[in-house]
């Protein structure tokens, strides 16, 4: 009989001890979670796109192991743990390539809007020179309304880049930069068939 | 008796073992294939996963990549369960038919996807290029009306929606590319609508005959009388000097550089129509451009519509009717740049200026024929009955 309580307090305790390390390790996922989410606010779906798919099929796995563990008899969350710091490293990083991602557009889009400001100032310059003559005027007149619409442009692109909008602001700056090269080119050419 | 005893025990244990080394090959065995099945399928369906990542999937296919991506998780969790089972066989079939799943769901996506992007990036291109073509034939059209600053500004504006159009083209948002051409085309629209209303008048049958009779009065004038007389074709930008009603000499001209339109007040930039006479020939010393020789603009007539115009305030209130209309010389720039004159080359000039004197009829019309504008300005009015509901 005493044989018989023994082995049932073994038996219940073994029964104990393994519920308890069934637990899954909540800290973990939670800063796994956490991770993950700070990835999306950065923007890493736009600014760093592999790496987010990264992080998503890493939680995509740990979430099959935890569902695994959740039908089965004896719990190991080992695995879970392991594939939690995974997630977690990989929505760092998702996080960290999109803060990069989102610098270099930014950093392209300023450049690119500079020189398109500097491109636009040349024109103007160059404009305010042309050849003048009754027969250039409306010429004149309409190159002028082109730059100004191109300055229009850039000041819209300056708007979508403080918003972070960062292809509206390039396209703005193409469209921009293509029009002030479309007066010079055209004042340039006036003057060099002036001088002939 | 004791030994025979102990060698059944020793060949039992050891035919015991042998039984169960032979069940665990073939647990294994099986085990093993049914593993590598399972990887196998899981390896495919990556493989097209990611494939249907490559081709944008998710945008272009987004009901048949969520399907791929949902399959493949509950593939995994499967995987996962059978992976931590104690038996030690795992039910592959079920697993392997999941990622089956997976996998055909991603070619779809891909398939589906690369048509449609293939077909949304052949739609943007056309629509660039529509807007292109039309914001093109707009400044073409400006630069022959000459419109004003604001229509011009309206053309820029539409000039810098299709090369913004082309950025997103390049960076591959269709729907983006697509709408800034599309806006393009309406900003290109208006001016097309503006155009149209100037130049509605050389599409009216009326106003093309009463040009036409014009035209015919001052050469059977010039039959009748034996004289010298004058017309001008503003659309064909051509002067003809007619002699006992004969073409004595044609003349290529230069027009305000409002020229479609009949003037109707100083500063316009519109050459008068009209039947005008030279009321007086300027030298080399009294004409800026060369030799002139000076119309008597404004005409009773002219006057007349010049107060009607001012009465209905078709006209700015502080602006005067205008005058000093020549035919002079400094032309031949093959563009219309004067205020309202009619301008010919120097040599021309010297032609005209010995062949004309005062008194010489000069008839200005818009058109004598039905010509481009009128082509253009019909063909918008059709246009725009097509479009209206």
């Amino acid at each position: 009989m005493r044989f018989n309580v023994k082995f049932l307090v073994m038996i219940l305790g073994l029964a104990l001890t393994v519920a308890g390390c069934g637990a899954p390790p909540k800290a973990d996922l939670d800063a796994a979670k956490a991770a993950l989410d700070a990835a999306v606010a950065a923007g890493a779906g736009e600014y760093a796109a592999p790496a987010m798919t990264a992080a998503q099929d890493a939680q995509a796995a740990l979430d099959a192991e935890l569902k695994a563990q959740e039908g089965n008899w004896f719990k190991s969350f080992t695995k879970a743990t392991e594939l939690a710091a995974a997630v977690k490293a990989a929505g760092e990083k998702a996080a960290a390539d999109a803060a990069t991602g989102k610098e270099t557009a930014k950093n392209e889009v300023t450049a690119a809007i500079g020189e398109v400001k500097t491109l636009l100032t040349e024109a103007q310059a160059l404009l305010a020179k042309a050849p003048k003559g009754k027969g250039s005027a409306a010429d004149i007149e309409a190159m002028k309304s082109d730059l100004a619409a191109a300055a229009t442009a850039i000041t819209d692109a300056e708007g979508a880049l403080s918003s972070g909008k960062f292809l509206d602001a390039k396209a703005k700056a193409g469209s921009a930069r293509s029009t002030a090269n479309t007066v010079k080119t055209a004042v340039e050419a006036a003057m060099a068939a002036k001088k002939k | 008796m004791t030994r025979p005893r102990a060698w059944r025990r020793v060949a039992l244990a050891a035919a015991g073992i042998a039984v169960l080394a032979a069940a665990y090959g073939v647990v294994h065995a099986v085990a093993s294939r049914r593993e590598t099945a399972m990887a196998a399928a899981a390896d495919a369906a990556r493989t097209a996963i990611r494939e249907a990542r490559a081709a944008e999937a998710a945008m272009w296919a987004p009901n048949e990549m969520q399907d791929a991506e949902r399959a493949s998780r509950e593939a995994l969790t499967a995987q996962r369960i059978e992976a931590v089972r104690i038996w030690p066989i795992p039910a592959a079939a079920p697993v392997v038919a999941a990622y089956g799943a997976s996998e055909r769901s991603a070619r779809a996506a891909t398939a589906i996807a690369t048509d449609r992007r293939a077909r949304a990036s052949a739609a943007t291109a056309s629509q660039i290029d529509a807007a292109n073509t039309a914001v093109s034939a707009s400044e073409a059209l400006a630069s022959k009306l000459r419109v004003g600053t604001e229509r011009r500004g309206l053309l820029a504006a539409a000039r810098l929606a299709v090369e913004e159009a082309r950025v997103y083209q390049r960076a591959g948002d269709y729907r983006n590319a697509t709408a800034r051409a599309l806006r393009a085309e309406e900003l290109t629209a208006q001016v097309r609508d503006h155009a149209a209303t100037v130049v509605a008048r050389y599409a009216d049958p009326d106003t093309v005959a009463r040009w036409r009779r014009w035209k015919e009065e001052t050469i059977a004038w010039s039959k009748r009388e034996g004289r010298a007389a004058i017309v001008v074709v503003k659309e064909a930008h051509l002067l003809t000097l007619y002699v006992r009603g004969e073409p004595a000499g044609t003349y290529a001209i230069d027009l305000g550089f409002n020229w479609t339109a009949d003037k109707s007040h100083e500063g316009d930039g519109a050459t008068p129509e009209g039947r005008y006479r030279v009321v007086a020939r300027l030298g080399k010393m009294t004409s800026i451009y060369y030799k002139a020789l000076l119309l008597d603009y404004p005409n009773a007539n002219d006057r007349a519509e010049f107060k009607r115009a001012r009465r209905e305030g078709g006209v700015p209130a502080a602006a005067g009717i205008g005058g000093l209309i020549e035919i002079h010389g400094g032309g031949g720039r093959s563009q219309d740049w004067t205020s309202g004159c009619v301008a010919v080359a120097n040599g021309d000039m010297d032609d005209l200026f010995d062949r004309a004197g005062v008194g010489t009829p000069v008839t200005i019309v818009g058109s004598d024929d039905y010509g481009a504008i009128a082509e253009f300005a019909a063909r918008h009015r059709a246009g725009a009955a097509g479009r209206r509901p």
